[in-house]
């Protein structure tokens, strides 16, 4: 059929089928301009996380709004009238964008005991550093001992402080969500109606575009923001963090490195296939079929409304890798034929050069597929989104590659073979008399890589702190940090308990006393009636776990700040000469307490209505002990531990709970799809082998390189995170394709003489040149991966480094060690 | 506000000798005033203010009933000893907490209002303790005990806070997860 196809269209009407094929492509290619680029915490978060949906309960019950922090640190004292000055006018200023709601600042936060006064003092008259008579002495002393203020809104050192932008909370996002979610779930559990269907068209486009304007404003705001700071950098040192900060820089980075590694990489592997085949063709035709397969998948992308995201970022670079891979077994292939029959036609030269890499490439193709399949069985849209862009992208390549290539070749004329220098193909024959004469040598190598790897991985932990994620010398890293351990840190952490229901009083027994028994019973009536309203909430019982839990998360030394209703009570503590507030006084302070200040120190912390108490923490990301799963966990046991079930129930929710289930997942997720994959990929090599025997060394020789990268991950302890836990599913793509050419090549030549060493030799120096090409051509191309300001984009560029030279490795030496010894081939006679 | 709503809560504990209902308007008058001259006193040490003071409420407020009030059902289940030993212990409390509270007195006003007869046995006094900024609402509730036909305070309304229904709901909750016996030793 192939055949047919290749004799009766692509290779007889060239002109055509190149121009209909490039001109749909460029056509397609408007989409371009659709594709947009997601790195906001949804983008991180499992689809079906019962937490998220807890989070967003516990964000809309205790009314938390986003924020931003900027750190600030004047050249003179903080309370210096200069340093108050700036600290005023950066103040008014951001008070007036139109994303931020207020702005706590040491200008304008109440002032309780600066000096102590009586309460009803505080809520008539709220005292700040505005207020006159203010002692700075005695202010200092407050922000540096009170429970609101210390070591959140100033330093210990008392050189910075933060500024807190709160932003204003966007109802609509959170309404648009819920309805297509609720139609979602429905879906998913029965059939939906037409007009629901239509009902969940026409929600799924409002909440996008609505995402879209709101993601626009966030990032004008941003830069609003700093246009801001850099007015006032004459006069102090600022620094911005937050979560949304977090995702609007990495959007950033990620842009920028799409353009200059899009751009740079396609100008690296110019000069490195000009320097092997010194032909321009050889150059021009494989940016051809790069810039095709490239425009084709991003189009589809725009056109199908997938977004790039942190962890798709680098899907250009993979794309071009397989792309450029495919290209070099054709064209090294095809000069291999034309140097063995240089007076053979051009399109019989074609024709061989496409039937004979057919079989091999779309097996190759296929296992890389396989190897990309595993990330689809996690549950993040985005991991998900990586398998099908990189599925159906090496797809398009494989499909645009075999019709271009040939299709072009059929136009060009028949050019002189490439004389190969001697320089560029001693790998090959280097490698063909390793495998000879270093028996030993390379069983001791294979076994030291086993135990390299071994251990390392034993080393490997599961992490993803996002500080990380920055070069040290970039403004986030920077921000984040000072942030982070001079301000309370910054992935936030909600310990939320509810309280039993289980509150009424016991039944009676039997009365011993006449009298009472009708007293008391009018009184229970008169009583009980009233027992729930709110200003009888506040309990000794309730206090002392509100303590109890406060204590124990102050206690933990990687979270930072923790706010919670037990802040409120140290604070009326020290306002009442050091007696602890009992449950009459806090009944007493609720009943009096205005709204506004109720809304401040209430509302965020206890949802009396659900029963429910809110301990807000900011864990502190850059602490190198930190292990977040296993602080989760421990968090978690400790406080069940230390509350009676009875009494209460603990839960954990925001960002650090959400990013962690979906890390745990991930790997979960992926260890069991490696597993899998390994299963498709054997089958698959069964199917092509036809040998039980040639699976198991195909299998052996790629986990080896597998397992390194798991090795070196760990011995250099980097983290799997929510990058680099994808580079196991791609190493193993992409390095399975050098096995299925070499044992494919290796099972063509042993056909011809049914000698192993003399196939070994023969396969190493045809098909090695372009193995060795290949690798050469993407090591080359990811070392400028290196240089990204994202951290895991410089850890994939190096990881995948390190996955392709070990698998051109064992593929070059190991694979016909292999094969020469265990001859798994059959003899031909 | 909290030093106010403090003394509103030592005020509320005043006590009156077991009355009759023409003379509870008057009664309550007259004892309020006796606390605040008390407290007035300064050639009274607090040693002595604050037993005079416990004399004053020793036997208009009904401990018996406000004990079994603020353990609600399950007074019934409790047996006569442990009755005695609540009781006992609650009472402490009590005082203690008004001992402790009467010292932020500070000159506040204290007047007398009307007085409401909401049940044919019960009745409640409002009185208004007036500060520099503010004044609050402060609630006598009485009950008619049966055979005797006197009057005793029986819980204390401080700005629609119930004293008792404060300590119900606490010993509620306590009660959940641990013993009467417990309870008492934590009073």
């Amino acid at each position: 059929m192939l055949y047919t196809l290749y004799q009766k269209l692509i290779l007889k009407y060239p002109f055509w089928v190149l121009t209909i094929l490039i001109s749909s492509i460029l056509i397609f290619g408007i989409n371009i301009q659709k594709l947009e680029i997601d790195a906001s915490a949804e983008t991180l978060l499992l689809n079906d996380d019962k937490d998220l949906a807890f989070s967003r309960t516990v964000a809309k019950r205790f009314q938390t709004n986003d924020l931003l922090i900027l750190a600030y640190k004047p050249k003179q004292d903080l309370l210096s009238p200069e340093s108050l000055q700036t600290l005023t006018r950066i103040t008014n200023d951001l008070e007036q964008l139109p994303r931020v709601e207020s702005v706590d600042s040491l200008i304008n936060v109440p002032l309780f005991f600066s000096p102590i006064r009586e309460m009803d003092d505080l809520i008539n008259e709220t005292r700040t550093l505005k207020s006159d008579d203010i002692n700075l002495s005695m202010v200092k002393h407050e922000f540096l001992t009170s429970p609101l203020y210390k070591d959140s809104l100033v330093n210990k050192d008392f050189t910075i402080s933060s500024i807190i932008i709160h932003l204003y909370q966007d109802p609509e996002y959170f309404t648009l969500l819920e309805e297509r979610n609720r139609l979602l779930d429905k879906q998913k559990a029965s059939l939906l109606t037409k007009e629901e269907k239509q009902e969940l068209h026409d929600v799924s486009i409002a909440f996008k575009a609505h995402r879209d304007a709101q993601r626009d404003i966030d990032n004008q705001n941003i830069t609003a923001i700093r246009a801001l700071i850099s007015k006032y950098q004459d006069d102090a040192t600022f620094f911005l963090g937050g979560v949304q900060m977090i995702s609007n820089d990495i959007v950033g980075f990620i842009k920028n490195d799409l353009l200059i590694y899009g751009s740079t990489l396609i100008l690296l592997i110019i000069l490195v296939l000009g320097f092997i085949f010194k032909k321009i063709r050889w150059v021009m035709l494989p940016i051809l079929i790069c810039a095709l397969s490239v425009i084709a998948i991003t189009s589809s992308l725009g056109y199908f409304g997938w977004e790039i995201t942190v962890i798709s970022s680098n899907f250009i670079a993979l794309q071009l890798i397989i792309t450029i891979s495919i290209v070099l077994h054709l064209i090294v292939r095809y000069e291999e034929l034309l140097t063995r029959y240089p007076r053979a036609s051009s399109k019989r030269l074609i024709l061989y050069t496409v039937l004979t890499k057919a079989t091999p490439t779309t097996f190759a193709i296929l296992t890389t597929i396989a190897g990309f399949s595993s990330l689809l069985y996690s549950h993040i849209y985005p991991v998900i989104n990586l398998g099908w862009m990189m599925s159906a992208g090496i797809t398009m390549s494989l499909v645009i590659a075999f019709i271009i290539l040939p299709a072009v070749l059929m136009l060009l004329k028949k050019t002189p073979p490439v004389k190969q220098k001697r320089s560029m193909a001693f790998i090959p024959s280097l490698t063909a008399k390793i495998v000879l004469h270093d028996k030993k040598a390379i069983y001791i190598v294979t076994l030291l890589s086993i135990v390299f790897s071994i251990t390392g991985a034993s080393q490997l932990i599961v992490e993803n702190s996002f500080i990380n994620y920055f070069k040290k010398d970039t403004e986030i890293y920077k921000g984040m940090s000072i942030i982070d351990q001079e301000l309370g840190g910054t992935t936030p952490l909600d310990v939320i308990l509810t309280l039993s229901d289980k509150n009424s009083t016991p039944t009676s027994t039997a009365s011993t006393q006449e009298e009472t028994f009708d007293e008391t019973d009018s009184f229970e009536e008169e009583f009980s009636s009233v027992e729930d309203q709110d200003q009888y909430w506040f309990t000794e019982e309730k206090i002392q776990i509100i303590k109890n839990v406060h204590h124990y998360l102050t206690d933990l030394a990687q979270v930072g700040e923790v706010q919670s209703f037990a802040t409120l009570l140290a604070t009326g503590k020290i306002l009442n000469k050091n007696k602890n507030l009992d449950s009459i006084d806090l009944a007493l302070i609720y009943k009096k307490l205005p709204q506004k200040y109720r809304d401040v120190i209430l509302t965020p912390y206890v949802n009396i209505e659900h029963d429910q108490l809110r301990f807000s923490t900011r864990v502190i990301d850059s602490n190198e002990v930190l292990r977040r799963d296993a602080l989760l966990k421990k968090v978690k046991d400790d406080l069940t531990q230390l509350i009676d079930p009875n009494v209460a129930t603990v839960q954990l929710s925001n960002l650090m709970v959400l990013y962690n289930n979906m890390l745990q997942s991930l790997f979960h997720s992926q260890i069991t799809m490696i597993g899998l994959v390994l299963l498709i990929v054997s089958l698959m090599f069964l199917i092509l082998f036809r040998s039980l025997k040639l699976t198991l060394i195909a299998l052996t020789v790629n986990v080896i390189p597998i397992a390194l990268v798991f090795g070196f991950m760990g011995w250099l302890h980097i983290p799997l995170d929510i990058m680099t836990i994808t580079i196991a599913a791609i190493a193993m793509g992409i390095g399975i394709d050098d096995t299925i050419h070499y044992i494919h090549r290796f099972k063509v030549e042993f056909e011809k003489d049914n000698r192993y060493y003399f196939s070994m030799h023969r396969t190493s120096t045809s098909i090695g040149n372009a193995l060795y090409f290949t690798t050469l051509v993407i090591v080359i191309g990811f070392s400028i991966l290196t240089l990204s300001n994202l951290i895991p984009t410089i850890y994939f560029g190096l990881l995948t480094m390190v996955v392709m030279i070990a698998a051109l490795t064992s593929d070059m030496i190991l694979l016909p060690k292999l094969l020469i010894v265990f001859k798994p081939f059959k003899r031909v006679k | 506000m909290l030093k106010k709503i403090i003394l509103l809560l030592f005020l509320s504990l005043i006590s009156l000798y077991a009355i009759e209902e023409q003379n509870i308007q008057k009664v309550t008058d007259t004892k309020v005033r006796e606390v605040l001259n008390i407290l007035k006193d300064k050639t009274l040490s607090q040693k002595q203010k604050d037993a005079k003071n416990v004399r004053i409420i020793d036997d208009i407020f009904d401990f018996d009933i406000m004990s079994q009030i603020s353990l609600g059902r399950k007074w019934k289940s409790l047996s006569n000893n442990e009755k005695a030993r609540f009781s006992k212990a609650f009472e402490k409390k009590i005082k203690h907490s008004y001992l402790d509270k009467l010292r932020l007195y500070n000159n506040e006003k204290v007047i007398i209002k009307d007085l409401e007869k909401v049940k044919s046995n019960r009745i409640t006094l409002e009185t208004q303790v007036i500060g520099l900024d503010d004044t609050y609402k402060v609630i006598y509730l009485f009950y008619k005990k049966k055979h005797t036909n006197e009057w005793y305070i029986y819980d204390v309304e401080l700005v629609g806070v119930s004293i008792i229904q404060t300590y119900r709901k606490q010993f509620s909750e306590f009660l959940q997860t641990k013993t009467i016996k417990q309870l008492i030793e934590s009073l």
